[in-house]
C-alpha cells in the first residue's frame, strides 16, 4: 500500500459550496467630458464631470463642489494646458 | 468494527461541514489524524493494512499485529475526542 498524501480538507464540503463575500460593485458614474473642444455651449451647461480636479476651471468656467466644470457664459469650449502638467477648460465668447 | 477488542475495519464518509472548503478545521483535524495513522501503520509494515479512498474512506486491518492495533486504537480515540467537541460535524458508530 502506498502512503497517503495529507489533504487537510479531505472531508470538507467540496469547493464551490461556500459563498464568496465579493461580487458587488456600484453603478458607473458616467464621468468625463460632456462638451468637447470647439463645441458651443450655453451659460450653465456642464463641461466636465470629474472626481477631484483632473481638469481645472479656466476662463469663464466655474467649478462645483463636486468639481464639475460648467460654463459661465455662452461660447466655445477650449481644453488648454495649465502650467507644466495640468489642464484647464475655458469658454471663449463668440464675437 | 471491532472483534475481541481489535479494530478490524474503519469506514469514513460524508463531510464535516464545519465551515466552507479551505476553512473547515474539523475536517483538517480528522484528515490529519487519519493520514498520520495510516502512514504510521505503513511505515512499520507496508502490508499491515489495506485502504481505499475516494468519495468515502475504507481501511481494513490485515495483520492485526500489536503495533497496527494500537495505532488504529489511537486514531479512534483521537476521532472520539474531536467528536466530543464537534458533535454536529462527526459521528462515530462502533459495530
Amino acid at each position: 500500500m502506498k502512503f497517503m498524501i495529507l489533504d487537510l480538507q479531505l472531508f470538507a464540503s467540496k469547493k464551490g459550496v461556500g459563498s464568496t463575500k465579493n461580487g458587488r460593485d456600484s453603478a458607473g458614474r458616467r464621468l468625463g467630458a460632456k462638451a468637447s473642444d470647439g463645441e458651443k455651449v450655453t451659460a450653465g451647461s456642464i463641461i466636465y464631470r470629474q472626481r477631484g480636479t483632473k481638469i481645472y476651471p479656466g476662463v469663464n468656467c466655474g467649478i462645483g463642489k463636486d468639481h464639475t466644470l460648467f460654463a459661465l457664459v455662452d461660447g466655445v469650449v477650449r481644453y488648454e494646458r495649465k502650467g507644466r502638467d495640468k489642464k484647464q477648460a475655458s469658454v471663449y465668447e463668440i464675437a | 468494527m471491532k472483534d475481541n477488542n481489535v479494530i478490524e475495519e474503519i469506514k469514513m464518509n460524508g463531510h464535516a461541514k464545519y465551515d466552507e472548503y479551505g476553512k473547515d478545521i474539523v475536517c483538517a483535524g480528522i484528515s490529519s489524524a487519519l493520514v498520520t495513522s495510516v502512514n504510521a501503520c505503513l511505515l512499520f509494515d507496508k502490508d499491515s493494512i489495506f485502504y481505499e479512498e475516494g468519495n468515502s474512506f475504507y481501511l481494513k486491518n490485515l495483520k492485526r499485529d500489536d503495533i497496527t492495533n494500537k495505532l488504529l486504537e489511537n486514531l479512534v480515540s483521537i476521532l472520539k475526542s474531536i467528536e466530543s467537541d464537534y458533535k454536529e460535524n462527526i459521528k462515530i458508530r462502533e459495530e
